[in-house]
C-alpha cells in the first residue's frame, strides 16, 4: 500500500549488498595479505570472527606486543563471543587483564571486553569465580582508572570485599582507593551496606563539597535521615544540589513537612527558581498529593507566574502543574 | 586467639554483641572449631535475630553466618541447625553462604531431608557463583586456592553417595543439556558426582531423619499476648489505621513478613506472590471471609501505604477487608518480641531476615509457624482447613455442652444466685469467717504434719472469735452456736479421738456457721432473748 | 442523515491511533431511508500543516493515495476501504490528522475524523513537544511506583529468561510493548523513541532529554525536567558517564553499524547482535547502563532497546522474515521439550516469563506484573504471549497478530 516504502526498501537492499560485498573484500584482502599486515581501518571493517581459523589469527594479533595497544584491543573485540565457548580464551584474556606490564589503556579495553561478554550472562557466569577472584586483586592495582572501573563492577554486584575497602577508605583517608565522593557513590548501589550512619557524619563534616552532595543523594532514600534532610532543605545557605536531593527525601518520608515547605517556598521571592521548579514537578507527579489539595493560595500563586518574572523552566513547570489542576 | 575451657571463655562465646568487631567474632569461631562443646555458640550465630547482628551490613552478617556454618564441618551439626541450612539451600543466592551450608553438611552423616534441596541450590547459585575460601575470614586476593559454591554442593552430594541417587537424573540433565553453563572444573566435578551417586550398594545411614522445629520460637503465654498485641496499631495499604487485635478478631489469620527493599527475589517477592495466590484460592473456598491473609512489612518507616499497594499489586494481590499489606505504626517492638521475629536491622534497614509465616487464631495465638522452612500455598491451605474444622468442632462441642448447662443455669439464676447473693460476705468479719472455715476444711485433708494440729486449733479459734464478734453485734447467736459446736467436734472427737465422721460433721457445722454469719438479718431489739431464734427479714 | 466512520472496524474496539499497517475501515450512513441512492464521497487529509497524514485505498495491495473518491450506499449499508499512516507524514501531536469527508456532488462537508499516525521515532529527531510528552509520561510512571515493576523484570535472577539465548529479541520486544502501553495509559499520544547508537545523537544527550553527566557521572537535567525526581531501586538519580563525546560521535564501542547488523542473516546469525551492537552500546558508558542487572534503572536503556527492536523489525522487513514456520525467521520452532531445543523461554512455542506468571523451576520464583498490558483496540499479543505471538508484529501474515506499533523508518 505504501509506494514510497517500496522505493526505500529497494534503496536499502542496495546499501546492504554493497556492505556485504565490502566486508567480503576485506576478508579476502586480509587472507591475501595476512592478518598481521592489515591496517587498523581494515581490521575495523572486518566482520566478527566466525571460524576457528579466524579466531586463532586474531588471538595471535592480540598476543603480538609489537602492535599498538588499540590494534590488539580491536583484534580481541573481533573474536566476538568466542571466549564464551572456549575457556582457554577466557583464561588468556584474564591474564592480559592482570598483567601490570601491559599498557593500561589496553587493560581497560580488555576489561570492557569482559564486561561486554558478561552481558551474555547465562554462559559467561560459569567464569564468574575466576573473574571475581581477579577483579578483587585489581582493587589494589596501581592504575587508578582501572582500579575505579573494577571497583564499579564489583560494587554493582554488591560485593562484600569492595564494600569493606570503600568504607575503610572513608573512615581512614590514607587507605582510600578512590575519592570519597566516588566511594559514596559506589556504596550507594547497596542500601544494606551499612553506610547511612557514616554518610550522616560525612554530611556534618564533609571532606569536600562533592562528597557532601553525593552523601545527601544516597541519604535521600533513608527514612532515618528525614530530620537531617528537612534541616538541609530549609537551609538557604546550603548547596542547591543538596537542597534538591533533600527535597526528594522529605517528600517521601515527611509529606506534611514537604507541603508546608512547598507553600512557603513558592511565596518566597528569594527562593531559587530551580528549587521551585523541582517542587512543582514533584508535586505534579505525586499521586498522593493531588494538585488541588495544595490550597487556593498556592495554586493561585502558581497560576499567576508570568514569563517575564520567572525563569523559563519555572514557567514550564508551572504550566505542567496547572494542567494537573481540575 | 586461644579460648580456654573456663567460664571466661564461655562468657565470651555467649556474650558477643553488636559492638564486637567482625574479626573478633571470626576469631572466636576459629577457636571453637573442632570442639563440639561450643556448638551452641555456632548455632546462635545462625540466628537472624542474634543481637550481634544489629547495625552490621548484610554482607558482614552473611559472612559471619557463613563462617560459622563452615566451622560446623569440624564441630558437627548442632541440633537445631538443620532449618537454617535448608533455608539457605532453598533461597540463598550468595555463594559464600551456600558453600558454607554445603560444607557444614559434611560435618554430619547424610540427612535425607536436604537431598532434594541440592539441585534447587545448584539452580539458584549457578549464575551467582564466586571464588571462596574458609581458611581465613578476610583473605587476601587473588586466592591461590579456592573453592566455589557449586564445587561444595557437588562435593557434598558425592559425600552422600548412593543416598543421593534420586539426584542422578537431575545431574545428568545438567551435563547433557546445560553443559555450556558450567566451566571445565565443575563439569568434571559433575561427572564425578554422577558416578558417586550411581555406585550401587548399601544406603548410608541417616542420622537426623526428622525435621526440627525452630527451637527458638516460644509462643508467649496467652494473657501476655493479648495485652502486648493490643498495643500494636497497623496501617494498611489504603492508609486505614486500626489495632491489630481488631483485625484478627473472629477469624483465622495467615500472617507473613516481608519488606519492599528486599533484594532477594527468592524471599520477600516470592512470599508475597505466593500470598497473593493463597488469597486468590481462598476467595473461592468456604473459608472466604473467615480468614485474613496479611503481610506485615519489617520496614515500616520506608514502606508507605503507596509502596505497599504498588508492591502487592505488582505481585497479584487483590486487596480487600481480609487481604492486606500492613505497616506497623505503633507497637512494633512488642510484635517483634511476641513472635520472636527472625530479623535484624541497621537503623531501620533490614540487614537479614528469615522466611516466616504464621497462622494465628482470633486471639492472636500462634497455631502454626513456618519459619525457615519453605511454605507453599497447598500446605497453608491444609493447615487452615484443619484449624477451621477444629474451631467448628469446638463450637459444636461447646453448644452440646451448653444445653444442660443452660438448663442448669436457669435454676442457678433463679434459685441459687439469690441465695449466694444473700450469703455473700459483706463485711471484713464475714470474709474472715469464710476464709478461716475454708482454710480449716482444706487443712483437714492435708496429711499429718507436726504443725497441723496447732494450726487447726488456731484457725478454729479465729473462726469462732470472728463469728462471735459479729453475733454479739447482731445479737444473733445461731451461727456462733453452730461454729462452736463444729469446733468441739473437730478438736475433740476428730482431732484427739480421730473419729473422722465427727471431723466432717464438725467442718459442716463451722461452714454453716460462717454462711449464716453472712446472711442478712435484722433482729428487733425486743426479740433479743434466748428464745429468739426466728429470723425476720428487713 | 448521520455519517459514521469506524477506523479498524475488525478491532475489539475502535481506534484513533494508526501506524503503517493498513487497517480496514467502514463508512455508512444512519438515519436514512432504505431506498436512498448511493452517494459519491471524497476522503482527504485536512489536518494542520506539518501534522500527520493518512493514505487511503480500496485494496491494501494497491498503493494508497492521499485522497480517495468512491461511492457509498445512501441506504445505510456499509462501504469498506483501507487506511494507513502516510510514511512521509507521521503525526507530531495527538490527533493532528483530520480526515475530511465531503459529498462530491454537493461539496457539502459530511464529517471529519481526527486520528493520530503514531509511530516510534528517532529520539534525536523528536520535536520538543514530542520529547516533553514522552518525558512527562515516563516521569509519571516512575513516580507512581509502577515503573519499579519493569525494573523487577530485568534483575539478575531473571536474566536467563531474556538474555544469552534466542529469546533475547522477542522477550525485549514484549517488554517494550508492555512499557509503551503503560505510558499510553498516561498519555495516548506517546510512543517509545529509539536511540540510534551508530550515529551521533546530540539532541538525545542534552539536559532537556536524557541529560548530561556532572563530574560524578550523575545525570543533570533542566530545572523543570520530569526526571529530576527519578528514583528506582532505592536510589535517587541516574548515574551514567559516556566513554565518547555524545555531541559529536556515535557510541564508541559499537562495531556493526545498522547496515552491517542487518546483513547478519538468517536468525541464527542475526541473534548475535545481542553482543554487538547491543552489548557494545551498553558498554559505551559507565554507570547503571553498563551492567545487564542494573541497566533498566537508566531510562536511556529503553531508548537503546527500542533501537535494538527497530533493527530486528527492519531486518524482518528487509529480509522478509515473518514466516513463523521458517527457521530463517526464528531458529528453534518447537518447544523446550523437543530434542535439541533451547532452554525454556527461547523456543518459538514457549511462553515468556514473567507474563506467563509461571514461577516453577526452571523459571524464576517470582513473576512480577501479571500479563502484558492490554489495549482496547488491539488483541495481540494477549496477556500471556508465546514467542510466536510477537514475530509478525505488523500483522503482515496474520492481520490479528498486529501489535499496534511501527517505526518511522520500517515500513509495511
Amino acid at each position: 500500500m505504501q509506494a514510497k516504502a517500496n522505493v526505500y526498501l529497494a534503496e536499502f537492499k542496495q546499501k546492504l549488498e554493497k556492505s556485504v560485498l565490502k566486508k567480503r573484500d576485506s576478508e579476502r584482502s586480509a587472507k591475501v595479505k595476512g592478518l598481521g599486515n592489515i591496517t587498523y581501518a581494515q581490521l575495523k571493517s572486518l566482520p566478527m570472527a566466525t571460524t576457528e581459523e579466524q579466531i586463532q589469527d586474531l588471538l595471535q594479533l592480540v598476543d603480538d606486543k609489537s602492535k599498538k595497544w588499540d590494534y590488539r584491543a580491536l583484534a580481541l573485540v573481533k573474536t566476538g563471543t568466542a571466549l564464551l565457548e572456549q575457556e582457554e580464551i577466557f583464561d588468556k584474556v584474564l591474564l592480559l587483564l592482570q598483567d601490570q606490564k601491559e599498557d593500561s589503556r589496553f587493560r581497560m579495553e580488555v576489561l570492557d571486553f569482559l564486561k561486554q561478554s558478561n552481558f551474555i550472562e547465562a554462559t559467561f557466569n560459569k567464569y564468574m569465580p575466576k573473574y571475581l577472584n581477579v577483579l578483587r586483586q585489581l582493587v589494589d592495582d596501581p592504575n587508578p582508572v582501572l582500579r575505579d572501573d573494577v571497583m564499579a563492577v564489583l560494587a554493582k554486584k554488591n560485593d562484600e570485599y569492595v564494600q569493606r575497602r570503600l568504607v575503610e577508605g572513608l573512615k581512614i583517608p590514607a587507605q582510600a582507593l578512590v575519592s570519597p565522593e566516588r566511594a559514596i557513590q559506589l556504596l550507594g548501589y547497596d542500601i544494606h551496606a551499612n553506610q547511612f550512619p557514616l554518610l550522616r557524619e560525612i554530611v556534618q563534616n564533609p571532606p569536600n563539597q562533592l562528597a557532601k552532595i553525593e552523601a545527601v543523594r544516597i541519604l535521600a532514600v533513608d527514612p532515618d535521615s528525614k530530620g537531617l534532610l528537612l534541616k538541609l532543605l530549609k537551609d538557604k545557605n546550603e548547596l542547591k544540589q543538596v537542597r534538591s536531593y533533600s527535597a526528594l527525601g522529605v517528600q517521601e518520608f515527611d509529606p506534611e513537612q514537604y507541603i508546608g515547605f512547598a507553600k512557603d517556598a513558592i511565596k518566597d521571592k528569594k527562593e531559587y527558581d530551580d528549587l521551585k521548579s523541582l517542587i512543582l514537578v514533584s508535586l505534579n507527579q505525586d499521586e498522593k498529593i493531588p494538585n488541588d489539595s495544595m490550597g487556593k493560595e498556592f495554586n493561585t500563586l502558581v497560576q499567576s507566574f508570568k514569563t517575564e518574572e520567572v525563569s523559563e523552566d519555572l514557567m514550564k513547570a508551572s504550566v505542567s502543574y496547572r494542567n494537573g489542576l481540575t | 586467639m586461644k579460648i580456654s575451657r573456663n567460664s571466661t571463655a564461655s562468657a565470651q562465646l555467649n556474650n558477643i554483641s553488636a559492638h564486637d568487631t567482625e574479626l573478633y567474632i571470626a576469631n572466636l569461631i576459629d577457636a571453637v572449631k573442632g570442639d563440639q562443646k561450643d556448638q551452641k555458640f555456632l548455632l546462635d550465630l545462625l540466628k537472624e535475630n542474634n543481637p550481634a547482628y544489629q547495625e552490621r551490613s548484610s554482607n558482614v552478617v552473611m559472612r559471619l553466618r557463613g563462617y560459622a556454618l563452615a566451622a560446623m564441618y569440624y564441630t558437627g551439626l548442632p541440633p537445631g541447625s538443620l532449618p537454617f541450612i535448608c533455608a539457605i539451600l532453598e533461597t540463598e543466592r550468595t555463594a559464600y553462604l551456600v558453600a558454607a551450608a554445603a560444607r557444614a553438611l559434611r560435618g554430619a552423616a547424610p540427612i535425607k531431608k536436604v537431598i532434594p534441596l541440592f539441585l534447587k541450590s545448584i539452580d539458584n547459585i549457578r549464575l551467582h557463583d564466586d571464588a571462596i575460601t574458609f581458611t581465613e575470614y578476610q583473605p587476601h586476593w587473588p586466592l591461590l586456592e579456592n573453592t566455589t559454591a557449586l564445587n561444595e554442593l557437588l562435593l557434598t552430594i558425592q559425600y552422600y553417595g548412593n543416598a543421593a541417587y534420586e539426584l542422578r537424573d537431575g545431574l545428568l540433565f545438567l551435563t547433557n543439556n546445560r553443559s555450556s553453563d558450567f566451566n571445565k572444573e565443575i563439569l568434571k566435578q559433575l561427572n564425578a558426582t554422577i558416578d558417586a551417586v550411581s555406585v550401587p550398594g548399601k544406603t548410608k545411614q541417616d542420622c537426623c531423619d526428622h525435621y526440627e522445629d525452630d527451637i527458638d520460637f516460644k509462643p508467649a503465654l496467652f494473657f501476655n499476648r493479648k495485652k502486648e498485641l493490643s498495643k500494636v496499631i497497623v496501617q494498611d495499604q489504603d492508609s486505614n489505621d486500626q489495632p491489630l487485635t481488631e483485625l484478627l478478631k473472629d477469624k483465622l489469620t495467615v500472617l507473613t513478613f516481608f519488606y519492599t527493599r528486599c533484594d532477594n527475589p527468592l524471599k520477600c517477592s516470592m512470599n508475597i506472590s505466593r500470598l497473593a495466590t493463597l488469597a486468590h484460592d481462598l476467595v473461592n473456598s468456604p473459608m472466604n471471609k473467615s480468614v485474613n491473609v496479611i503481610g506485615i512489612t519489617y520496614d515500616s518507616p520506608y514502606d508507605s501505604p503507596n509502596q505497599l499497594i504498588v508492591y502487592g499489586a505488582n505481585r497479584g494481590m487483590q486487596f480487600s477487608d481480609t487481604v492486606k499489606l500492613l505497616r506497623v505504626k505503633e507497637g512494633y517492638e512488642d510484635l517483634k518480641t511476641l513472635l520472636h521475629l527472625g530479623v535484624s536491622y541497621i537503623g531501620s534497614v533490614v540487614n537479614i531476615h528469615r522466611n516466616e509465616l504464621y497462622i494465628l487464631d482470633a486471639e492472636g495465638d500462634v497455631l502454626h509457624a513456618f519459619t525457615h522452612e519453605r511454605w507453599d500455598v497447598a500446605q497453608v491451605k491444609t493447615k487452615l482447613e484443619e484449624y477451621a474444622n477444629r474451631r467448628t468442632n469446638e463450637k459444636k462441642a461447646h453448644r452440646l455442652l451448653l444445653r444442660p448447662v443452660k438448663n442448669l443455669s436457669k435454676t442457678f439464676y433463679s434459685v441459687v444466685m439469690p441465695l449466694l447473693v444473700a450469703l455473700f460476705p459483706k463485711c471484713p468479719l464475714c470474709w474472715a469467717a469464710y476464709l478461716s472455715s475454708f482454710g480449716l476444711s482444706g487443712l483437714s485433708f492435708i496429711p499429718y504434719s507436726p504443725w497441723l494440729y496447732p494450726m487447726i486449733v488456731a484457725i478454729v479459734a479465729f473462726n469462732f472469735y470472728v463469728i462471735f464478734k459479729r453475733a454479739y453485734r447482731r445479737k444473733y447467736y445461731l451461727p456462733c452456736i453452730l461454729s462452736g459446736g463444729g469446733m468441739l467436734l473437730i478438736m475433740l472427737l476428730g482431732g484427739l479421738l480421730k473419729i473422722h465422721f465427727a471431723l466432717y460433721i464438725g467442718i459442716v457445722f463451722v461452714l454453716a456457721g460462717s454462711l449464716l454469719n453472712s446472711y442478712p438479718v435484722r433482729i428487733s431489739a425486743n426479740a433479743l432473748t434466748k428464745k429468739s431464734l426466728r429470723l425476720s427479714w428487713k | 442523515m448521520v455519517l459514521n466512520l469506524v477506523i479498524n472496524y475488525t478491532a475489539p474496539a475502535p481506534s484513533d491511533y494508526v501506524g503503517w499497517t493498513p487497517v480496514p475501515c467502514c463508512i455508512y450512513f444512519t438515519d436514512v431511508s432504505p431506498t436512498a441512492k448511493p452517494i459519491a464521497i471524497k476522503l482527504s487529509n485536512n489536518g494542520p500543516s506539518g501534522g500527520g497524514q493518512v493514505i487511503f485505498s480500496l485494496d491494501p495491495a494497491v498503493p494508497g493515495r492521499e485522497l480517495l473518491n468512491f461511492t457509498i450506499p445512501g441506504n445505510g449499508q456499509k462501504a469498506y476501504f483501507w487506511l494507513a499512516g502516510n510514511v512521509s507524514y507521521p503525526s507530531k501531536n495527538d490527533k493532528d490528522v483530520s480526515i475530511r469527508i465531503i459529498n462530491k456532488t454537493t461539496y457539502a462537508l459530511l464529517g471529519t475524523k481526527k486520528l493520530m499516525v503514531r509511530v516510534r521515532k528517532d529520539a534525536n529527531k523528536l520535536t520538543a513537544q514530542e520529547r516533553d510528552r514522552f518525558l512527562a509520561a515516563f516521569g509519571t510512571l516512575n513516580s507512581s511506583g509502577k515503573f519499579q515493576l519493569f525494573r523487577d523484570m530485568h534483575v539478575s535472577n531473571a536474566l536467563t529468561e531474556s538474555h544469552g539465548n534466542f529469546g533475547f529479541l522477542p522477550w525485549h520486544r514484549t517488554y517494550l510493548l508492555d512499557l509503551e502501553r503503560e505510558l499510553q495509559l498516561i498519555d495516548p499520544s506517546v510512543s517509545l523513541p529509539y536511540w540510534k547508537f551508530d550515529v551521533k545523537a546530540p539532541n538525545v544527550f542534552s539536559t532537556s532529554f536524557m541529560g548530561t553527566p556532572d563530574t560524578m557521572g550523575n545525570i543533570q537535567f533542566t530545572a523543570s525536567h520530569p526526571f529530576r525526581t527519578w528514583k528506582v531501586d532505592n536510589i535517587v538519580g541516574i548515574t551514567r558517564k559516556p566513554k565518547f563525546n555524545t555531541a559529536t560521535l556515535p557510541a564508541n564501542r559499537v562495531q556493526n553499524d545498522e547496515v552491517e547488523t542487518l546483513a547478519m542473516d538468517p536468525f541464527v546469525n542475526f541473534k548475535k547482535m545481542e553482543s554487538d551492537p547491543h552489548g557494545s552500546a551498553h558498554l559505551s558508558f559507565e554507570g547503571f547502563i553498563s551492567d545487564a542487572a542494573t541497566a533498566p534503572k537508566d531510562p536511556l536503556f529503553y531508548l537503546l532497546h527500542t533501537n535494538v527492536d527497530r533493527l530486528w523489525a527492519k531486518w524482518q522487513w528487509v529480509m522478509d522474515r515473518r514466516d513463523i514456520t521458517s527457521t530463517n525467521t526464528f531458529t528453534h520452532l518447537g518447544t523446550s521439550t523437543d530434542p535439541g531445543a533451547m532452554r525454556i523461554g527461547h523456543n518459538l512455542q514457549d511462553t515468556m516469563w514473567p507474563w506467563n506468571n509461571t514461577i516453577v523451576t526452571p523459571r524464576p520464583n517470582t513473576a512480577p506484573g501479571g500479563g502484558v498490558a492490554t489495549r482496547p483496540d488491539i488483541s495481540a499479543p494477549g496477556l500471556n504471549p508465546t514467542i510466536k505471538d510477537v514475530i509478525d508484529y505488523q500483522g503482515k501474515i496474520t492481520a490479528s497478530a498486529y501489535l499496534g506499533y511501527d517505526y518511522d523508518d520500517v515500513f509495511y
